[in-house]
């Protein structure tokens, strides 16, 4: 992993320049440090090696500099399993996007029973077909349970 | 949780201040039903002699028979208007003019809807509320050992015409009329008839075909699909066009093109020279049995097994499974039930093996088939009977009938008679035995709510049944604190009838919104004369 040393060269924009006078120090420390970290080794550990670093989020001070050592914005591998951005509609006109409306279901709550029971029929016994065990008989009531 | 006062006065205040937690708004503004009763009673109302049916569900008519059943008779229910000039008016009596039937109802019109040898179905009437809409049915007299001719159903009765009248109750214009000829509709209760909105089922028991009407606006019948010899509509078309090339093939042949039309795998049924081929629903439904037992066995030889016992052994059982009765679920499923031709048209089908389905009509498949004993139907009725009823969305009031589904002592009353049944699936018969439901068979008037009120359910309820009739008054006691008894309804003579031995029977017409009821019984007097004697009463809040 290799940590990006622009990152950490800006200075953290709402705050005094008196106040975080070690940033400039740590940052020209981190820029020098390229750490080829494998997945399986402990974050928590780099981390330390790390200490004091700041709060990824723009530089930001955090109260502990062990909180948001996990995050890892570089990482182009988990983008992908973030949220998609939520729409905000900025006028009246434009339709949400399909997912993000919510619907009254059509079918009413009982007939959503009665096919799910129709489904749950067909779908164990095409487990059971992939698997080519005979069964000999079913436990559950079924159509075969109709009698004169 | 604070204790909330019964006093309407204090229930008034409260409402100006609180507002009910979501979803609650009928039922608190219907817990002022239970200060708002009709405990006063005028008997032995002096009324015209016509035969009264019921008010529509949202209360704005009362529609009546006259006593030859040709004719229809509607009335306005109004309140009494008079005024009281002395000081201390709650201790005098109602003046004499008060008391009469035509200070309650208003006589709106009197409309002819019979010809000379028909008469009205004087249990059938349909309401759409939208519209303010009636429905109605004429019909001929019954012919009971009719010749199954033209694809009818032998054992079925006949009759001669049926019509089906669409009339506008503001002013009683008939809108369209719908006819049926030497055909049979179950037309008592409703039975044969189911409206869903704008859609109306007519199951023809004769002919075996559920004909799918719509109501329009306009106030036209307009006919949208006949379910039974065909299930899509292009079936027919499609079956004449090959009609030539079928008649000359094999009868094997022949069912094999059909058995490839309908999509499914229909496996050859036993050849049985001299039968035309089985209706689209009924292929449908031996199909969809088959694929079922089919796919509950993955080795063959017990597959094979399987459907041998339990379907082609009783094949011709199944064949012979005609429709009794058909409700809609939504606009898109119906739930048919199947039965024996001896219980279709009799009083008593308990002792009929029946079957339940749940047919798509837009995919023309059957989603689900089960014998109305059946555990998971049974789960079912329990959990969701309130959308068996199938009300339509865009009336309200209808959505809060009070079964076991809804409400808690309703469920508790349930729950106790399965205690008490001695076997268990002939409680579950006889309940599902109440499906489908017949249309627009319970009151919504707020009494028959079982959270706010317990009644005898024997002798009166919210379904328009007649009840055995005794001289006690009926006693509504309320479910909440303080448990009293709340008003007392009182069919036949306030001093009781002179003959105690005679059967009497009496049925409750409840206004759905006011504090309205009329109550009529009726004595039969077996010995000649053979008369029958009815006495209404009026009960409201005065």
């Amino acid at each position: 992993m290799v940590v990006p040393s622009t990152f950490y060269s800006q200075q953290p924009p709402f705050c005094a320049h008196n106040q975080f006078h070690h940033i400039p120090e740590r940052s020209q420390l981190i820029s020098q440090i390229t750490l080829p970290i494998s997945h399986s080794s402990n974050f928590l550990e780099v981390c330390c090696s790390l200490c004091l670093m700041d709060s990824v989020l723009g530089n930001w001070p955090s109260y502990d500099p062990h909180n948001f050592s996990q995050l890892r914005t570089s990482d182009p591998s988990r983008s992908s399993k973030m949220a998609p951005a939520t729409y905000h509609s900025i006028h009246n006109r434009d339709v949400p996007p399909a997912d993000q409306v919510i619907n009254t279901e059509h079918k009413n709550i009982l007939l959503r029973e009665i096919y799910r029971r129709a489904e749950e029929k067909l779908t164990p016994k095409r487990a059971a077909s992939d698997n080519l065990i005979p069964e000999h008989g079913s436990k559950q009531p079924r159509v075969s349970t109709l009698s004169f | 949780m604070f204790f909330k006062s019964s006093n309407i006065t204090a229930r008034i205040f409260d409402r100006q201040i609180c507002t009910p937690a979501p979803g609650t708004s009928v039922h608190y503004a219907r817990k002022f039903y239970e200060n708002l009763v009709p405990s006063y009673t005028v008997y032995e109302v002096e009324c015209p002699d016509h035969s009264f049916r019921k008010f529509t569900d949202d209360g704005q008519y009362l529609i009546s028979f006259s006593r030859n059943l040709q004719e229809l008779i509607v009335y306005r229910p109004r309140w009494l208007s008079f005024s009281c000039k002395d000081e201390d008016c709650d201790n005098h009596d109602l003046p004499l003019k008060a008391k009469r039937f035509e200070s309650f109802f208003t006589q709106l019109y009197c409309v002819p809807l019979a010809s000379c040898n028909e008469l009205i179905c004087k249990d059938f009437f349909l309401y759409m509320e939208s519209n303010k809409f009636g429905l109605f049915a004429t019909s001929t007299a019954q012919v009971h050992d009719a010749l199954a001719v033209g694809g009818a159903v032998q054992g079925v009765p006949s009759i001669e015409k049926i019509t089906f009248h669409l009339l506008r109750l503001e002013d009683g214009f008939v809108l369209d009329e719908k006819v049926f000829c030497n055909d049979f509709v179950n037309l008592a209760h409703n039975m044969g008839v189911f409206l869903y909105d704008d859609l109306l089922a007519i199951v023809s028991l004769r002919y075996q075909i559920i004909h799918i009407l719509q109501i329009r606006d306009s106030g036209n019948l307009v006919h949208v699909r006949a379910i039974g010899e065909f299930c899509r509509e292009d079936d027919e078309l499609f079956l004449n066009s090959n009609a030539q090339g079928m008649a000359l093939s094999d009868k094997n042949k022949q069912q094999q093109l059909l058995g490839n039309h309908i999509d499914n795998n229909i496996h050859q049924a036993q050849p049985n020279p001299g039968n035309s081929f089985l209706s689209g629903i009924k292929q449908r439904l031996l199909s969809f049995m088959f694929r079922g037992l089919w796919n509950e066995e993955t080795d063959d030889t017990l597959r094979v097994q399987k459907i041998r016992q339990k379907f082609y052994f009783h094949f011709q059982d199944y064949c012979d499974l005609i429709i009794w009765k058909v409700q809609f679920l939504d606009r898109h499923h119906l739930l048919i039930k199947f039965g024996s031709v001896d219980g279709g048209v009799s009083r008593h089908a308990d002792t009929h093996p029946a079957f339940v389905a749940v047919y798509n009509m837009d995919t023309t498949e059957i989603v689900s088939f089960y014998q109305n004993s059946a555990d998971e139907l049974y789960m079912l009725f329990e959990q969701f009977c309130d959308h068996f009823y199938a009300t339509s969305r865009n009336s309200m009031h209808m959505n809060f009938i009070s079964s076991h589904s809804n409400n808690i002592h309703a469920l508790e009353q349930l729950r106790s008679i399965k205690d008490k049944a001695s076997s268990s699936s002939q409680f579950m018969k006889k309940m599902l035995s109440s499906l489908p439901f017949s249309c627009q068979s319970l009151s919504p008037s707020p009494y028959f709510d079982q959270s706010l009120f317990r009644f005898d359910d024997k002798l009166i309820s919210a379904t328009d049944r007649h009840k055995q009739s005794t001289d006690h008054p009926i006693k509504f006691i309320l479910r909440r604190h303080p448990y009293s008894l709340r008003f007392k309804i009182k069919p036949g003579p306030e001093a009781g009838s002179m003959d105690g031995r005679a059967k009497k029977i009496s049925w409750f017409l409840f206004h759905p919104v006011l504090p309205l009821a009329l109550s009529v019984q009726q004595t039969l007097i077996m010995q000649p004369p053979l008369v029958n004697i009815s006495v209404v009463n009026i009960h409201f809040r005065r």
